[in-house]
Parts: structure tokens; sequence; C-alpha cells
């Protein structure tokens, strides 16, 4: 052991240069508590979760085409993050983790969960605890009205995310969507009776998931949006760079060519765009720029072809890495090139909105105040379920994917941040340090889950069967084309 | 066992130092490469000749070649290209390039099927010495049909060997049968495969010319392109504007009928395919693949690589296409082992050698032709020869479908001798019969006899250097702790399997890192 331990301390080092304060090693201890500050102005905190909307589509991160001209707008007012990720990339566990400012190993749920049978549902739902809470929860008991508005059934009631919200809103109990506008028109009719209560304090959630996919009744946009966009010369390029084939050979979208996937997608964001619109505007005026906090965030991306995925649920750069616009009273509009997760939502919201949380919440925070001007790097884990079982760290330099087998893949993002190519053979001492780093984090989340789990209330009921049927509805439950390929060449023809 | 042969950071600095020294050879050496380029250009304007004599050697120029471009052509069989004399063209750009390369007539794969042919090629040695016998049928490591290319001291790969010597390496693959499960990785310090079962040439190619473009050190490029391999129906294998390009010409009704190949041809089961329509579309499948190269080969035509890259292009073999009744590949008949064989040489003349080789001559050939791309003791493992040393001579070449078909074979000039199970054997005279059509075995018993018991010979010593490079490695991992561990970890040791991992997600009592996966259905390779 020695021996492998001399041979890995010139990585170690490299590790401490990439990364020069790890928070990792000391991830146990309890993040530091916002400094005292002067009261704050903030009276409204507002999240708005953009399911599925990956960063590289929006106009204000530099795509080509005219797809969000109302958020790139808004994004003037606000701090841009180039290099958030969110932990996982399904929509369940991401908002867990955002909610609860820890990473899916810590909170316990890893996927989505609803496209199980009923009984294997059971317990599945994110459980609080009194070392476990979700930010509504908590500013809930600091006497701040909180709102929860949301689109579809990944954040249902069933999976636990409404914990703490005392007003909620979800599509019906047969529908397993509903489009942008009705998710505003709730959240509106909420924040104007807050209007009507001077000096109440709230916290709003606005979930959108017209950029999900699948694009079929009752589902489809109008044709304009379905229309809008058609494959160029500049798409192809744009796909190429990627390292992302026009034809898959097998995906679950029937076959669909990746230029219309990526057309159809663009589509949907500029609906998404379109509803968004009023209400950003309604957020943009004088009055509430002086004592509200916006945050837009991602979910999670999307494939799109890349890696050979139409879809999302891996640990791929375009899976994890989201847009991210967080505005707030005093705080200058820029850009931050750090990379960060989206468990730090919650901690720069009370690093300027400390009344919104008791003390004692600061200590399950694992992120930290992105609008910090100490803000570091530090490596992030994420994980996937889906295809082979996958943890992933992520520094600003390197990529490290570990998949359920012991294998790795690393890549060097300065030179390839499309994650293409595999770079772990010449970088094995890396390979081994990052690996070790990453374990040992997933452990420490594990453990720290144990802790949280024993303090957990009795269990959650089941979920309703009747979640089995708006999943059909969304195209979660279709066993796509799972079955194994024929190998090519292997059997003489 | 693909730790084995990775650097260690020392190895790594030493690299750096020896690369910083050869740059400087470079420079020094520019005006001397600017010289042997004109040289090169007037050689490529001269006609070429078709000659049994060893490849006379253009001008003595100081020419120090550093780099080293490998492409396989997956599938791509020798007599469907222009310059071997298919009446077609499907790969222009190919045929450009090619104008200013040493190609050789008859080179023979040693296997007809992908991970054992491009297992030779890499190591130089034949099926049974580096134990790949086949392709293996699946990914996981289990079952009878599985073959990983473990290496050792004696038994390393082109790419482990040129990593030692401290050159950048590259390897881009486009199918399944080259995914590092097979081993074929081991020595490439950057890699990339596809997810699936296999990708388009376009991607492996825009990945390799920014692997050229990532560094000045010299380097060790492999690019494997799938293109050409069925099955051929245009989507998703390629635009249709390639695939569907060619339309039956009066010529391909007496190419058909020359090699005795019927109206039609059966594939797996009972369909029946139109052997024009298969000669067609395989025939646009290699104008796409024509087409993915094309930057490839356009970037290495540049003055500035034409001068210090060294370019092989050949194949891993070939393809039925109803010859024999065979559509597909993985026997022994001529046409689904007669590759093609371009060498562009800095400073060597184009000409054509009209030689029978096999492509384990390959890297005996690199090796001979840029200093220093692998240490010496490499080149004790090579059973191929230099095609272009002064003092090559002619020698038997073997081929093996051992795993699928149990059979051999040897070419020795003209004569062909395939073997099948139970020792009977057919005798093809390429002289008076270059489509094996008419066995002559009966009529030449003695000759017959002197290759089979020349077969039989070769395979003893394939199996004993087999017994031998076993030995070696585990020898080599015995003597390392730090390395063992590592195999063990990876589930190569006594330990068994790794099953740490499986803890991951999973071993709670909850299973979420079960295939819950509720946005996803896409298969794929698991």
């Amino acid at each position: 052991m020695r021996v492998l331990e001399l041979l890995l301390a010139p990585a170690v080092a490299l590790l401490a240069l990439l990364a020069p304060r790890s928070p990792l090693q000391d991830a146990g201890a309890p993040a530091p508590a916002p400094a005292p500050v002067a009261p704050s102005p903030i009276r409204q905190v507002i999240l708005i979760t953009l399911d599925t909307v990956r960063a590289d589509k929006l106009g204000c991160y530099g795509y080509f085409r005219d797809t969000t001209p109302q958020l790139d707008r808004f994004a003037e007012q606000c701090v841009r993050f180039t290099r958030c990720l969110a932990p996982v990339s399904n929509t369940t566990p991401s908002h867990a983790s955002m909610l609860t400012g820890v990473d899916p190993h810590e909170h316990g749920i890893l996927n989505n969960f609803f496209n199980l049978p009923a009984e294997e549902q059971v317990g599945r739902a994110l459980r609080t605890s009194p070392s476990l809470r979700s930010f509504a929860e908590v500013a809930g008991s600091a006497g701040v009205r909180t709102g929860g508005f949301v689109a579809a059934t990944p954040v249902k009631r069933s999976t636990g995310l409404a914990a703490g919200f005392a007003e909620w809103t979800e599509p019906a109990p047969k529908e397993p969507r509903r489009i942008g506008k009705a998710v505003i028109a709730d959240a509106r009719r909420f924040l104007d009776g807050i209007d009507d209560l001077a000096g109440e304090r709230c916290f709003t959630w606005l979930q959108f998931f017209d950029v999900h996919g699948p694009v079929r009744p009752p589902s489809t946009p109008p044709t304009k949006y379905t229309q809008m966009y058609r494959t160029t010369p500049e798409l192809r390029e744009w796909m190429a760079a990627r390292g992302t084939a026009e034809e898959l050979k097998s995906s679950h979208a029937g076959n669909m060519p990746t230029t219309t996937a990526h057309n159809l997608y663009d589509g949907c964001l500029r609906f998404l765009d379109d509803q968004l619109g009023p209400f950003l505007d309604w957020l943009g005026t004088p009055e509430r720029r002086a004592d509200t906090m916006v945050l837009i965030v991602g979910d999670h991306g999307h494939g799109l072809g890349q890696h050979e995925y139409l879809s999302h649920g891996l640990a791929w750069d375009e899976h994890l890495r989201v847009p991210l616009l967080v505005r707030a009273p005093g705080v200058e509009p820029g850009v931050v090139d750090t990379l960060c997760s989206t468990i730090d939502l919650v901690p720069t919201v009370l690093a300027r909105a400390p009344s919104f949380a008791d003390a004692a919440f600061s200590a399950q925070l694992r992120g930290r105040d992105l609008l910090s001007p100490d803000l570091e790097p530090r490596p992030l884990v994420a994980n996937s379920a889906a295809q082979r079982p996958t943890l992933t760290l992520t520094t600003s330099r390197w990529k490290l994917v570990r998949f359920v087998d012991g294998t790795h893949e690393l890549f060097d993002l300065e030179a390839d941040p499309h994650e293409l190519i595999d770079v772990a053979a010449a970088n094995e001492s890396l390979v081994q340090e990052l690996s070790r780093v990453l374990l040992e984090e997933v452990d420490r989340q594990k453990r720290r889950r144990e802790l949280h789990r024993h303090g957990a209330g009795a269990a959650s009921g089941a979920i309703d069967p009747q979640v089995l049927e708006e999943l059909r509805a969304l195209g979660y439950t279709e066993g796509g084309d799972a079955g194994g390929e024929p190998e090519p060449d292997a059997g003489g023809d | 066992m693909r730790l084995l042969q990775r650097p260690s950071r020392r190895t790594a600095d030493r690299a750096v130092t020896r690369t910083l020294g050869a740059t400087s050879v470079a420079v020094v050496s520019l005006f001397a490469a600017l010289a042997s380029m004109a040289v090169g250009a007037f050689a490529a304007r001269a006609p070429r000749q078709e000659s049994a004599a060893p490849a006379p050697t253009a001008p003595a120029a100081p020419v120090a070649p550093r780099n080293v471009v490998l492409i396989t052509l997956d599938t791509v069989r020798a007599d469907h290209l222009q310059s071997y004399g298919y009446f077609r063209d499907p790969m222009p750009a190919l045929e450009r390039f090619a104008a200013d390369c040493v190609r050789v007539t008859r080179c023979i794969a040693p296997a007809s099927h992908t991970t054992p042919s491009h297992a030779s090629l890499f190591t130089s040695t034949y099926p049974l010495e580096h134990g790949i016998v086949g392709n293996s049928i699946n990914e996981s490591g289990a079952g009878p049909k599985f073959f990983h290319l473990d290496t050792g001291p004696s038994l390393r790969t082109l790419a482990q060997a040129a990593h030692e010597a401290g050159r950048r390496t590259g390897g881009f693959v486009a199918a399944t049968p080259l995914k590092r499960f097979t081993g074929i990785q081991q020595g490439f310090a950057a890699w990339s495969e596809p997810r699936s079962t296999r990708r388009v040439g376009e991607q492996v190619i825009r990945e390799a010319l920014r692997f050229i473009n990532a560094g000045d050190e010299p380097f060790l490029l492999f690019v494997h392109l799938y293109d050409a391999h069925g099955p051929y129906q245009p989507e998703p294998f390629g635009p249709p504007e390639f695939i569907d390009h060619y339309g039956g010409e009066p010529a391909l009704d007496e190419w058909l009928k020359e090699r005795r190949i019927g109206a039609t041809s059966g594939g797996r089961g009972s369909k029946k395919y139109s052997s024009i329509d298969t000669c067609n579309q395989y025939a646009g499948s290699m104008r796409f693949l024509d087409e993915s190269l094309r930057p490839l080969l356009e970037r290495l035509a540049r003055p500035d690589r034409a001068a210090d890259t060294v370019v092989a292009i050949t194949s891993d073999h070939g393809q039925g296409l109803g010859q024999h009744g065979f559509r597909g590949h993985g026997i022994l008949w001529d046409e689904q082992l007669h590759v093609p064989l371009f060498l562009r040489i800095p400073g060597r003349a184009a000409v054509t050698l009209d030689r029978v080789c096999s492509t384990i001559d390959v890297v005996p050939t690199l090796a001979g032709a840029v200093s220093g791309l692998v240490p010496p003791d490499f080149l004790e493992q090579l059973r191929g020869q230099d095609l272009l040393a002064a003092d090559y001579s002619p020698q038997p070449v073997f081929s093996f479908a051992v795993e699928a078909f149990g059979l051999d074979a040897v070419t020795r000039g003209q004569w062909k001798l395939i073997r099948k199970p139970g020792g009977t054997v057919e005798l093809f005279d390429h002289a008076a019969d270059p489509f094996e059509l008419k066995n002559v075995a009966a009529k030449q018993p003695d000759l017959a006899g002197e290759l089979v018991a020349l077969l039989d010979e070769e395979k003893r010593g394939q199996l004993a250097r087999a017994k031998r490079h076993r030995a070696q490695a585990a020898a080599a991992a015995a003597l390392d702790p730090a390395l063992a561990r590592e195999l063990a970890e990876l589930g190569y040791g006594a330990g068994g399997e790794n099953t740490e991992d499986g803890a991951i997600d999973g071993a709670d009592g909850e299973g979420d890192g079960d295939a819950a996966d509720a946005d996803e259905g896409d298969g794929g390779v698991r």
C-alpha cells in the first residue's frame, strides 16, 4: 500500500492545485453560518425551475438560435453562472437536492421512481427529518409564506417534494402535466395575494415542464413552435462539434433523427420562453427588483443524441449542465465561470435573506453562497442510475466517470469540453486519486443519509396508483427498445 | 491487464524530455524535409511500375518522419478499389491519396473477423499466439466466447510500445469489436469508442483531427472506420445519396459472372438478397466511407504532414458479397481475406509492390520507417517483416478462422491452401484461378502435403510462444505487488469479481441503483 501511496503523492499535490480549498475534505463539517448583516431588503424569494433545459440552448449562453429572447433579456438583470451542474439528471432527485441543499446520496433519492409498481414506490418519496429538512419547511417554520406550483408528475405531492409548501397546485389527478401558463396563473394568484399583505415574506417555487418530451398530444406545443426550426448547416456543425450523429441506431424516440430532436427541443424552449415573458416582465419592475430575489435554474439537461443518447438520465455534461440566473437586490449583474452546483441555491438565498431560516438549518446545507466574492470551485459529485450505474466527479479541469464495474473514463474539460476522448490511460495516478476522492465523498454522503433516516418519522404511505396512469401518458412506462442489439460482425453474417 | 503498460509519472517526464529533443531535431531538419518533399512530388508523378523486385528507394534524403497514422477501413475488400482493378471508383479521395503511396498488391488478413485481425495487426503475431481467435459475442467477460488481448512483457501492442517510447498515442474506433472490453485500447493515452455498437466515420475523423492538432509531440494515431460494414440499408448507416449511389451497370454483370456469384445469395435465415443490390449498396457504403475519410487524408497530404508522417491504410478483412455463397465474412476465401494496403512513407517513391504479404507485416514496416517509434526489445516479438527492407524475402502467410469455423489457411506465392475441420484441404492456384474456383489439391498432392506441414509447424510455434507470453505476463505480475493489487481490484486476480461498487447505489436495501430509469428506454450495449 505504501508503494501505491508514494506513486499517488504527486497526484494528490496536483489535485490540491486543482481545488485549492477542496471543501470535500471537510464536507462532514457544517457549512459556515452566514455573517450577520443589516436587515435584508428581501421580502420574496422566487425559484423557477425549467425542466430539461440545458444551458447551451439559451441565447444568453451562446446558442446560435433565438430560442430564449425573454430569458435573455431577464438575464441582463442577473448574475449568470456558466458552469452550474445538477448532481443528477432526473427530475425528482434533482429537485430534492435543490430544496434540501444536499446531494442525492444524502437525501436518498437517486432516481425517478414513479414508474415502478405502486408497492415498490413505498418509502421512496422524500422523507424529511429533523436533520434533513426541505427549505420550504424551514421557511414556513420561520414565518415565511410558501407556495409551490408545479407542472408534472415527477414533482407531484406523491414524491414528497411538496413538503413545507402551504399553498400547492399540481396537474389534476389524471393529468400527467400542464403547460407553463397554468403554472404562472396559479403562482400569480398566490403572489398577488401576498402583495395585499404588507410586509409578508414568501418563498415561491414554479416548475415548468414544457421543454420535456414527448412532443405528442396532448402536450404538443402549437404548430408554430414545432415547425419553427429547420435543420441548417449551422445546426449540423453545432451537433458535430459535440460528437452527435444525425441518426442513432437505437433510441426510445422511434428512431427520430437527432436533427429533428434538436429542432423540436428548440421549438419547445421557445414556447416556454414566450409563456415566461409576461411573468418575467412582471418580475422586472423596479419595486420587485428592490425586494425580490429570483433564481432561474434547470433541473437537468438533455442528451439530444450526444453520447448516443436522446433523452436524459446519464451523467454527461449535456445531461448535468444547467442554466442558472440569480437576481438579488443590490447585486450587480455579471457572469461567474466558477464550477458550482444546484445544491448551492439555498445557501445563496440564505446568505442574503437569513431570516428565511432558523440558525440550525445551515448545518444541513452542503453547498456554498454563489454570490460570495470568495467562491472557489470544488469537486462535484454526480450520479446516474440509467444504463450502467455511474458516479462522476467534476473538477475545474477534469471529469472522472466511474462505472459500476469499477472502470473509469477521464476527460480533460479544457481540451475536450464535450467529453468525447477518454484520457484515463495517460493519467493513471490522477484517475486513482480522483476516484478515491469520489468514493470517499459518496461514502460520507451515505453515512449522513443513515443519520437522517434514523431521525425520520413514520414511513409515508404508498403512492397513488393513479400516478401510473399519468406516467403512461407521459411516455415513462414505455419499455423502449432496451433489448440487446445484435453484435455486428459477431457471427460472420 | 490494461493498467500494465501505462507509464509512471517518471516515465512521462522522460517522455517529455525526449519529445523536446525530437522537436529540435525536427526543426533542424526542416530544410531537409522540404527538400525531400520536392523529391516526393517528383516521384509521385513518375509512372507507377508493376514489379516483383524490391521497391527502389527515392534518392537518399535525410528525412526523419516522426508520426504514424494507421487507418483501418473495416470490411473493405481490395478488389473493390479502382487501384486494385475495380471497374468503379467508390473511394476517390483514397485513390487520390494512394497516388503518393506504396501499394501492395496482395495483402492477406490473418483472420476475417474484426477483433482477431486487429489484434494481429497491432501485435504482429498470428491469432493463436495473441489468443484472440474470434470476435467476442458479448461484452460481459463471461462465457466461452469472450476474448481479451492479454499483453505482457513479451507481447505488446504497437500502441503500448509507442507509448513506452514516449509517443503521444490516440485511438479512435467506430464499432463494438474494438471497444475496450477487447483489450485493443491498451497503450492509447487518448481513446474514444461508440457508446452503443457503431458510429459514423465523420465523428471518428473529427476526433482524430483534433488529436493531431492537440500537440507538437510525435504521435501514433489509429483510426478505425466502420461505414463499409453491413447491413447496408441507407438509414441510419449512411445517407441514401451515398448508399444508393450505384445502379446496375453491364460491367457489374461481368464482374459477378467471373466470380461465379449467383443472382441471389442467402443471409441468416431463409431471406435471399439480390447480388446486384448487395454489390451496389456495398460500393455505395464505401463511397460514404470515403467521404468520411476525405478530411483526414487531405490533412495528411499537406506538405508538413507529407514530410513528417508515415501513413498506413489497410483493412481488417474483406466481404463475401455472395461469392462462394457467402455474403458476410469470417471464413478464409480470398475475397474475405484480401485487403488493400497503402503505405505513404516520406521520401519513398509511390510504387506498386507485387507481393504476397500479411497485415502482420504492417507494424514491422512502420517500425522500419520511423526511427524510435518503438523500444528495440519490441522488435523481438514481431512475426511479420519490414516490407520495404533491403533484405526482404517472401514468406508464406497464414490465416485462421479457428473459433468460428475450424479453418486455417496458408498462402505461399501463387498457392493457397485451405484446411477444413477433419483435415480435408483445398488448394488453389492464384496464377490461373484468382477467384479460388477450382480446387487442385488432388492434382498436386505433394504440394498440398508440404503446405499442410507448413501450417502445422506454424501452429505449433504460435501455441508455444503463446504459452511463453502467458508465463512472462504472470511472472511480471507476480513481481509487482502494487500491480497485482490493481489487477485483483479489477477482478482479474484470485479475489474474483469486484463487488464493492455494486454497493454504491444498490446495497443499502432500497435498490435505487437498479434500472428505475424513468426517462429513458434507450438500449445500447450495457
